[in-house]
């Protein structure tokens, strides 16, 4: 085991946060969700945590983000005019995170387990600022696989569960313009 | 028979029908199938505590109560339906062992509970139990790290707010619509799916826990409680609408539960199930009854001894729900820190401050609804008087 493509499965989990705390639109939302659902299955699978559990926070993230493609208004919304507060939020998570949480890694685990830790805390960020239906089910579903990561085994398949589920709960009601 | 149709369809519709129905079955499937599991791999993922146990069938009991006798303006069928899928999904949530499971699980509940038509927006209802996923679940992943002391009780401080803010006690109180239906508010965390997470929650940690990260958790708890019981029962008296006064004795009470929990002590825990218990069979059902008198804005048509009844009732007086749980807190605090048991029964003497007021807005609208009040007076008075026998069911 290298802790390369642990670091990179880390670090392209949290861009996949950021991305789903600067997207004010769905696709957006399904690219961040899918990104992190691929650097969280990279980070632990890396980590030595079994493949295929890992596999399924992948199809978690890729199956929670691919609901909001078909629906709303068919933009990024990435950057808007008034996201400057949210960039710097997306940085200082991420160093408060490696910050407080990084004094108790010591091995690679540890590793992927501050890539899950920096996704659960930028999506609830996210979830406690978002206004709208989408927006909040989206943050939800990164929660949901961010705190899977945190765990091994049959808990990164149920996070990958509760993932998509979320997001069919957005099938099931009106289509809203704005996150 | 084409008019006819609309009309059944109108007394059963099928979403409801079949979410009670699943909320049925995935409770019988825990209550029983985790007593026949003992030979299959899973039994160490699903457990259900006896304290655990006891609350599933007083729930349940008290969806059908509530949804049969109580004063509503939704539909009993949709009441039914949600109740019995609520008391599904909090079986879930008791059975499944694993803390980081049940914090994704909230999420899921949280969602799914937030997600039904009606009341504030989704985006809003959900922020309650997202949080506590996020403290119970980081609080979990870090007890355990081989990383500095600080790092460890700043695991089990996330661990004890968790709870905090699942119920939506202070300092992550919710807002409560006077207007929304009792089902669509906060308080249906705050007095249903909580009390599940706060019987069973604490039983898994605790083994888990260094005896350092211990105190924290527990002395957490037992501010946090002391802080919720001051709260609450001087938000109760002195609050401007009727509704949030009801809103605050639900502090109160979840006040004296985090203190009782916190003790670590025999009586402290079982002070604390039998006021979780209190919560669901008494406490809530009494708020649904005095919803009518809150939403008039005034005062319920009831007579004064029947008012009087039910303050000395809240009041937590000897022989109802209240007095054992108060007996049993205040022998666990005097055993562990005599001033810690003084604040509390300041804490109980100013309590008396507002049971009137809440007491008057209880009421009865027909012969149905008086019934089901006098009801939960009898469960209040069952709790009380054989809090000993309610106890051993619990093994506590």
């Amino acid at each position: 085991m290298t802790a390369a493509p642990v670091v990179a499965g880390a670090a392209l989990s949290w861009l996949g946060a950021a991305l789903i705390l600067l997207s004010d639109d769905r696709r957006g939302l399904a690219l961040g969700l899918a990104v992190v659902g691929v650097g969280l299955a990279l980070a632990t699978a890396a980590a030595g945590e079994d493949r295929l559990a890992g596999a399924a926070l992948a199809v978690g993230g890729v199956g929670s983000g691919a609901p909001h493609l078909g629906r709303g208004a068919h933009g990024w919304g990435l950057m808007r005019p008034g996201a400057t507060p949210r960039v710097i939020g997306s940085v200082v998570a991420l160093i408060l995170t490696v910050l407080v949480a990084g004094a108790g890694v010591h091995d690679l685990a540890g590793v992927a387990h501050l890539g899950g830790l920096v996704v659960a805390a930028m999506a609830t960020g996210r979830l406690l600022t978002v206004s709208g239906r989408w927006g909040a089910l989206g943050a939800g579903s990164a929660l949901a696989l961010g705190l899977g990561a945190l765990d091994s085994g049959p808990t990164l398949v149920l996070a990958a569960m509760v993932a998509v589920v979320l997001s069919l709960i957005d099938l099931a009601g009106p289509v809203e313009a704005t996150s | 028979m084409i008019t006819a149709q609309p009309s059944i369809w109108r007394r059963a519709p099928s979403p409801q029908l079949w979410l009670a129905v699943g909320g049925v079955a995935v409770t019988t499937a825990v209550l029983f199938g985790s007593a026949l599991s003992s030979g299959l791999p899973l039994l160490d993922l699903v457990r259900v505590p006896a304290p655990g146990r006891v609350m599933l069938i007083a729930a349940a009991g008290a969806v059908l109560l509530t949804t049969a006798l109580a004063p509503h303006r939704i539909g009993r069928w949709e009441l039914l339906g949600a109740g019995l899928g609520a008391v599904g999904a909090m079986a879930v949530l008791v059975a499944v062992s694993d803390p980081l499971a049940v914090a994704l699980l909230l999420i899921l509940v949280g969602f799914v509970w937030a997600a039904r038509r009606g009341g504030r927006p989704l985006a809003i209802r959900v922020r309650g139990p997202a949080f506590a996923a996020l403290l119970l679940g980081v609080g979990w992943a870090f007890h355990g790290t081989a990383g500095p002391v600080w790092l460890g009780r700043a695991a089990a401080l996330s661990l004890a707010l968790s709870l905090v803010a699942a119920a939506g006690l202070v300092p992550y109180l919710q807002d409560v619509d006077p207007d929304a239906p009792a089902s669509y508010s906060y308080l249906a965390w705050t007095g249903f799916f909580a009390p599940a997470l706060a019987l069973t929650l604490p039983f898994r940690l605790l083994p888990a826990l260094t005896p350092d990260q211990a105190t924290v958790f527990g002395a957490s708890l037992v501010g946090l409680g002391l802080l919720n019981l001051g709260w609450g029962v001087v938000g109760a008296w002195r609050t401007g609408t009727e509704t949030e006064a009801w809103r605050c004795s639900f502090l109160a009470d979840w006040g004296l539960v985090l203190v009782g929990t916190g003790l670590f002590q025999p009586e402290g825990f079982a002070a604390a199930y039998l006021a979780l218990l209190a919560i669901v069979l008494v406490r809530l059902p009494l708020y649904l009854w005095a919803r009518p008198a809150l939403l008039r804005g005034e005062r319920a048509a009831m007579r004064g001894s029947v008012s009087v009844l039910v303050a000395v009732l809240l009041a937590g007086a000897a022989p109802f729900s209240g007095f054992p749980v108060r007996l049993l807190l205040l022998q666990a605090a005097t055993r562990t820190a005599w001033p810690l048991a003084v604040l509390l029964l300041a804490g109980m003497v100013l309590w008396i401050a507002h049971c009137l007021r809440l007491a008057r807005t209880v009421g009865t609208e027909g012969r149905r609804s008086a019934l089901g009040l006098w009801l939960t007076i009898a469960i209040s008075l069952l709790l009380g008087v054989f809090s000993g026998t309610i106890r051993a069911a619990a093994g506590l």
